[in-house]
């Protein structure tokens, strides 16, 4: 065998062991956040339940909304309380079990020509709607993210922004419920006007603490062991497994997030982070996609803290 | 009971039936063994997120009922192109691939691609259809030419811009689309958007963009207002969650 031969087969051998062992490495853009050293998360864990129904508060909401009056009929029974006026369009639903509140004003049209600009410029008013609608528990609630509809209406027309949604969700022991347990959802339309809300608004009950270990380094390692998990990204609705050559997280904070656990649903502290996967070669041709990575401090996903540690020493259910 | 007093009852049984909601019938196709139709990636939710949605529907949805569920093999070329079975229901549900602007049923003869041309959706009853497939609704510059094709009639078409994720609790996407629609007053597809925001993106994280093609600028019509919506101008809306 000559030396280039050898020499060759020794590199094909080490470019398919490494091949086969490669890991997605995780790149960290802080963005201005708080070293993840210094994330400061809470120990309490909540069971989220439904919420008793209170008629007056979803009366006192109507109100505020300045629409009582005009509805022609109200409906309410096991479900839900609705209040509907079919000429105006509007709809103020509560459902009972699932503590959601919906509000829809189909008279209320898009923006015309919005930009993402317009986000700014109407956030105060999306702020006021919010603080009508939930009153005082509004005041514990933070603004996260915005969405945007975006529509065209003919070819070779620019593409515009019809309605803004604003995203808030409660704070609990000073950092963000994330996910779907609890949130409110304030959409505008034309001149920042309200066309829809929407909220989940559960009871947290206090039912435990957990012991957490957040230094920077466990958070590095639980965020490496969960980007190479097969499971970190489900596969695309055509079965295509998309495979990240590199995740950088982008941003990251301490959030509340809801998990299963023994048949309840609890809220356990998380580390939540933002990231953006950079796409090996993939059949849609997508250089990268945006997916939330939340970090339960839950013993079966950090390196050092084993399920037993927590359910029998720190967990305690009142 | 003398004759007569039968016949103003039987008189009045069939007014009340006559004055009764057209039904809504649903019809869905869902494909998870593409290997039987030819190959293209076999998947393992299309025929669950099929049933969950027509499920979804009986649920929430006084008028609808399940009149056609195709799978696998028997969603041939024929059966989602323009005929007359597909054409008795009001809303059809598609789950498989898709790629831009088209549905993909397999490689195999009498299966292949269906684009907007194609599905030419509404010359009866059609009014509403859900692809859950990827792409199917990206964004292309002559976006209203291209999909003019399939306005024959049909009202709204729902799906995605982008890619979609293979999800095992489609279910909860369906439940809330069809409450939504149905019980709180929310625009058809606005409460398509919502759902896929939820929890596509609140729920899962997963970056996802959800569309649908109206044929008025509002997209709201209502769940009983099946008529047709033959010349209206069609609106494209996509729902921008990450930015």
């Amino acid at each position: 065998m000559s030396k280039r031969f050898f020499l060759v087969v020794l590199g094909a051998i080490f470019l398919g062991v490494v091949g086969i062992n490669a890991q997605v490495s995780v790149a960290y853009e802080n963005n201005g956040n708080k070293d993840m050293s210094e994330l400061s998360v809470p120990d309490k864990i909540y069971a989220v339940e439904v919420a008793p129904f209170d008629e007056k508060d979803l009366s006192r909401r109507a109100q505020a909304l300045g629409i009582a009056a005009s509805f022609d009929v109200k409906t309410a029974d096991n479900e839900r309380a609705k209040y509907v006026n079919d000429r105006d369009q509007v709809t103020l639903v509560y459902e009972k079990q699932q503590n959601r509140c919906v509000y829809s004003n189909l008279s209320v049209g898009p923006m015309k020509d919005g930009t993402k600009d317009d986000a700014a410029k109407y956030r105060k008013a999306a702020e006021q709607y919010l603080a009508a609608i939930l009153g005082e528990k509004s005041r514990n609630y933070q603004f996260i993210s915005n969405s945007y509809d975006e529509v065209v209406e003919k070819d070779g027309e620019a593409k515009y922004i019809a309605f803004i949604t604003y995203r808030f969700v409660p704070v609990v022991d000073g950092v963000p419920v994330l996910g779907l347990t609890a949130n409110a959802k304030v959409t505008l339309g034309e001149n920042g006007k309200l066309v829809r809300f929407r909220s989940n608004e559960p009871s947290l009950r206090e039912y435990g603490t957990v012991k957490t270990r957040v230094n920077g380094n466990a958070i590095r390692k639980v965020l490496e062991k969960k980007v190479n998990s097969a499971d970190y990204l489900p596969p695309t609705q055509d079965g295509v497994q998309l495979k990240a050559d590199k995740v950088v997280a982008k941003g990251w904070t301490a959030a509340y997030f809801e998990i299963a656990k023994a048949g309840k649903r609890l809220l356990y502290p998380h580390v939540s982070v933002s990231a953006e996967n950079h796409l090996a070669a993939n059949e849609y041709k997508l250089d990268s996609i945006r997916s939330r990575i939340d970090l339960s401090m839950n013993g079966s996903d950090w390196p050092d803290l084993d399920e037993s540690d927590i359910s029998k020493v720190n967990v305690k259910d009142k | 009971m003398t004759r007569i007093k039968f016949l103003v009852v039987l008189c009045t049984l069939a007014a009340v039936v006559s004055s009764t909601p057209t039904w809504m019938w649903i019809g869905t196709y869902g494909i998870d063994n593409y290997a039987g139709n030819g190959g293209g990636g076999n998947l393992t939710q299309s025929i669950a997120g099929a049933n969950e949605f027509a499920a979804a529907a009986d649920v929430y949805c006084p008028l609808a009922y399940t009149y056609m569920q195709k799978t696998d093999a028997e969603v041939t070329f024929a059966a989602v192109a323009n005929n007359g079975t597909r054409e008795m229901c009001d809303f059809i549900y598609f789950d498989g691939h898709g790629t831009d602007g088209v549905l993909f049923l397999g490689y195999g003869a009498g299966y292949g691609s269906v684009n907007p041309d194609n599905l030419s959706m509404g010359t009866s009853y059609n009014r509403w259809a859900y692809f859950y497939t990827c792409l199917t609704l990206a964004y292309r510059s002559s976006i209203f030419t291209y999909w003019g094709g399939a306005f024959d009639g049909v009202q709204t078409i729902l799906g995605f811009a982008s890619v979609t994720w293979a999800v095992s609790w489609k279910e909860n996407i369906h439940n809330q689309f069809w409450n939504d629609w149905v019980n709180t007053g929310k625009a058809m597809g606005t409460a398509h958007l919502d759902a896929c925001e939820d929890w596509l993106w609140d729920y899962a994280g997963l970056e996802v963009d959800p569309a649908l093609i109206s044929s008025n600028s509002t997209h709201s019509h209502s769940y009983t207002q099946a008529t047709s919506a033959a010349g209206g101008s069609p609106t494209l809306w996509m729902r921008r969650i990450c930015d």
